[in-house]
C-alpha cells in the first residue's frame, strides 16, 4: 500500500487538495461528463415513472408524427411516442452496459491477477486464449456469443461481458507482473504470506487504480456494442425499445420520418462521450505521465 | 537470432492459431441453438424432405466426422454450401469480398489522411486554442458509434443535399461509381480511427520531439519544418503503424455495423443474414476469414517493425 501512504502524505501540503478526485473534479471536461452521465443514469432511475406517454402504447391515428408539442420527439410507425421510448430504453443500455462493463472489471481482474501473479501453465494457456478471443472484432465476437445463447436481457450482459474480459485480463495481467517483481511484494513472500494474501492485500490494491481507469472507458465499449447488437436485431428484441433497434427501425424510412434514428443515436452519443470524458478525467487525476 | 529467423518463425506460429480458430468456429457455430435443415426448408417441412436435405449435406453424420471432412474441404478450397441458398459458400465469399474490402480500405484511407495530419498540427500547436478544439472534436469521433454517424451523414449528404446515393454499392465494372458510393461508407467507418489515429500521432510526436537528436538538430539550426516533418514525422510513425494493426478489428467491426447502415452488399450483410437463417457454413466461413485478416494484419505489423525501426530485437 505504498502509493496510497504516498498521496495522503502531499495531499495536506499545499492550500488546494492534490488526491486523485480532486483532480478530477477540476477538470472541466470531465465535470462535464460527470454531469451527463449523472442525468442519464437519472433518467433510467426515474424517466419512466415521469415519462410522458406508454412507451408501448400502439395508437395508428398517430403515425408518424414529426415532433411537436404533444410528441416532442415525434411518434415511430407504430404511433408510439418516441420520447418514451428512448427513456425507457436508457434504463436498458444503462443497465446491460454498467452490470457488463462491472462483471468483466470484476471476472477479468480476477483472472489476470491469478494468472499474472501465479505464472505457469495456466498463465500460458490464459494469453493464448485472450489472443485467441482478442482477433475476433467485439461485435464480431457479440454476434456469435448471441447466436449460441440467444438474445434475451441476461443473455446481453454475458456477451457483452465475455467481450470485455479479455481486455481486463490483458491489462490486470500486466500490472500483475510488474508488481509482482516489486520490493514490497516481495518482503511479503519473504515473510511468509502465503499467496492468495499476497494478491489480495498487495497486488490487488496497487494495480486497482488503473484498471478502474479502463473501466469507465470500456463501461462507453459495452453501451456501444449494446447499441450495436441491438442495432443489427441481434440484441433487445421488440417491442421493447432500444437505442440502437429504434435506430435500426428509422433506416427505412428515413427520408420520411428522420427523427426515428436521429434521438436515439443522441442518447448514445451523449451516454458514450460523457464515459469517455469521464474515463479521460479518471486517467489524468490518476497517472500524470500519460496527459500531455 | 537473425531477421530471417524472426520472420519465419512468426509466420510458422500463425499457423497453429488459424488453426484454432477454424476449429473454435466450427464446433461454436454448431452450439447454435435451432435446427440448420429446419431453418432451410422452413417450418412446414416434412420430416422426409428434412432428411434428405441432412442427408444431402452430411449434417445426420457424427461431429467429428463432420469437422474432419470440412477441415479436409478446407485444403482443397471447399467450404461448404449455404443452406439458406444452396450455392457454394466459396462462390458466395467471392461475390462479396470486394465490397468488404472496398469499405476497409476506404475506411483505413479516410483515418490516415485524417488523423496522422491532425495529430501532427496539434502536437505543434501544443497548448493553442486549436489543439483544444482538435482535441474534442476527436473525443467526438471516438464516442459517436459508426452506425449513428452514418445515418447522420446519410440524412445530411444523402437525403437533403443529394449528393451522394442513400443505398447500394453502385456497379463493380463502373470505377466511378463505385467510389461515389464508397465515399459516405469510407467516411463513417474512418472517422473513429482517425480520432484514435490523432491521439497516438500527437502524443507520439510530442514523444519524439523532446528527444535529444531533434534538439541536436534544432542547435544545428535545422529548418522547424524539416525537423517536423523529416526527422520527427518519421519516428512518431512507428506506435502509428501499430494503431494500424490494433485497429483493424475496428475497422472490421465499423465495416459490418455500415453495410446494414447502407443497405451495402458484403460480409456484414451475409454475415447478419446467415445469424438470422442458422446458415452454419456461411457464418464460420465469414468469421474465419475476418479472424484471419485479423492475425495477418498483425503480422505485417510485426514484420513492418522490423523494416522501420533498427531498435526492434528479435525476440
Amino acid at each position: 500500500m505504498t502509493t496510497a501512504t504516498a498521496q495522503s502524505a502531499t495531499s495536506g501540503t499545499g492550500p488546494r487538495r492534490k488526491g486523485p478526485a480532486a483532480k478530477l473534479l477540476r477538470n472541466n471536461l470531465a465535470r462535464i461528463g460527470l454531469c451527463g452521465i449523472s442525468f442519464m443514469v437519472l433518467v433510467a432511475i426515474f424517466g419512466p415513472m415521469v415519462m410522458p406517454n406508454d412507451p408501448f402504447d400502439q395508437n395508428l391515428f398517430n403515425r408518424l408524427q414529426p415532433p411537436s408539442g404533444e410528441f416532442l420527439l415525434g411518434t415511430d410507425q407504430y404511433g408510439r411516442d418516441v420520447l418514451s421510448r428512448v427513456i425507457m430504453g436508457t434504463r436498458y443500455s444503462i443497465l446491460i452496459g454498467f452490470t457488463a462493463a462491472a462483471s468483466a472489471f470484476i471476472l477479468g481482474t480476477a483472472l489476470g491477477i491469478f494468472s499474472g501473479y501465479l505464472g505457469g501453465r495456466a498463465d500460458q494457456l490464459m494469453v493464448e486464449a485472450v489472443n485467441i478471443m482478442m482477433v475476433f472484432p467485439g461485435i464480431l465476437l457479440g454476434i456469435l456469443i448471441v447466436a449460441v445463447l440467444g438474445s434475451s436481457f441476461v443473455n446481453l450482459i454475458v456477451t457483452i461481458t465475455f467481450i470485455l474480459v479479455p481486455r481486463f485480463i490483458r491489462v490486470s495481467r500486466g500490472l500483475a507482473i510488474s508488481l509482482k517483481e516489486r520490493d514490497f511484494v516481495m518482503a511479503a513472500q519473504a515473510l511468509g504470506q502465503n499467496r492468495a494474501r499476497v494478491m489480495a492485500k498487495h497486488i490487488l490494491p496497487n494495480l486497482v487504480s488503473e484498471v478502474l481507469v479502463m473501466a469507465t472507458l470500456w463501461t462507453s465499449t459495452a453501451i456501444l456494442a449494446e447499441a450495436g447488437l441491438s442495432f443489427l436485431g441481434l440484441g433487445i428484441q421488440p417491442p421493447l425499445p432500444s437505442w440502437g433497434g429504434m435506430i435500426r427501425d428509422g433506416i427505412d424510412i428515413i427520408q420520411r420520418a428522420p427523427w426515428l434514428s436521429v434521438y436515439p443515436g443522441l442518447a448514445i452519443l451523449v451516454t458514450v462521450l460523457s464515459l469517455n470524458l469521464v474515463g479521460d478525467g479518471v486517467r489524468d487525476a490518476i497517472d500524470p505521465r500519460i496527459s500531455n | 537470432m537473425s531477421r530471417v529467423d524472426y520472420i519465419v518463425r512468426r509466420l510458422l506460429l500463425a499457423i497453429p492459431t488459424v488453426l484454432v480458430i477454424v476449429t473454435l468456429l466450427f464446433f461454436i457455430v454448431r452450439v447454435i441453438p435451432g435446427d440448420a435443415a429446419v431453418a432451410a426448408l422452413g417450418e412446414n417441412a416434412t420430416e422426409e424432405a428434412l432428411a434428405a436435405l441432412r442427408g444431402q449435406y452430411g449434417l445426420d453424420r457424427p461431429l467429428a466426422v463432420q469437422y474432419f471432412d470440412y477441415m479436409g474441404g478446407l485444403l482443397t478450397g471447399d467450404l461448404g454450401v449455404s443452406l439458406a441458398t444452396r450455392r457454394p459458400v466459396g462462390t458466395l465469399l467471392a461475390a462479396n469480398y470486394v465490397y468488404t474490402l472496398d469499405l476497409m480500405l476506404g475506411s483505413l484511407v479516410v483515418a490516415i489522411l485524417l488523423g496522422v495530419p491532425s495529430g501532427i498540427y496539434t502536437a505543434v500547436n501544443r497548448g493553442r486554442i486549436s489543439d483544444g478544439a482538435v482535441r474534442i472534436l476527436s473525443l467526438l469521433g471516438i464516442s459517436t458509434p459508426p452506425f449513428y454517424l452514418g445515418v447522420l451523414l446519410l440524412l445530411l449528404f444523402s437525403v437533403q443535399l443529394g449528393w451522394f446515393p442513400v443505398l447500394g454499392a453502385g456497379k463493380l465494372s463502373d470505377p466511378l461509381q463505385r467510389l461515389h458510393y464508397l465515399i459516405l461508407p469510407s467516411i463513417t467507418g474512418g472517422i473513429g480511427i482517425a480520432s484514435y489515429l490523432t491521439r497516438v500521432t500527437r502524443s507520439s510526436m510530442l514523444n519524439v520531439l523532446g528527444e535529444d537528436y531533434l534538439r541536436t538538430a534544432v542547435s544545428k539550426g535545422v529548418r522547424p519544418r524539416v525537423i517536423t516533418y523529416k526527422h520527427a514525422l518519421r519516428n512518431a510513425l512507428i506506435p502509428v503503424v501499430t494503431v494500424i494493426g490494433i485497429y483493424v478489428t475496428v475497422l472490421i467491426g465499423n465495416a459490418v455495423l455500415i453495410e446494414i447502415v447502407f443497405s451495402r452488399p458484403g460480409y456484414g450483410r451475409l454475415l447478419v443474414g446467415a445469424v438470422l437463417a442458422r446458415d452454419y457454413y456461411i457464418v464460420q466461413s465469414v468469421m474465419a476469414v475476418f479472424a484471419i485478416v485479423v492475425v495477418v494484419v498483425n503480422l505485417l505489423v510485426d514484420l513492418a517493425y522490423v523494416f522501420i525501426d533498427p531498435r526492434v530485437r528479435y525476440a
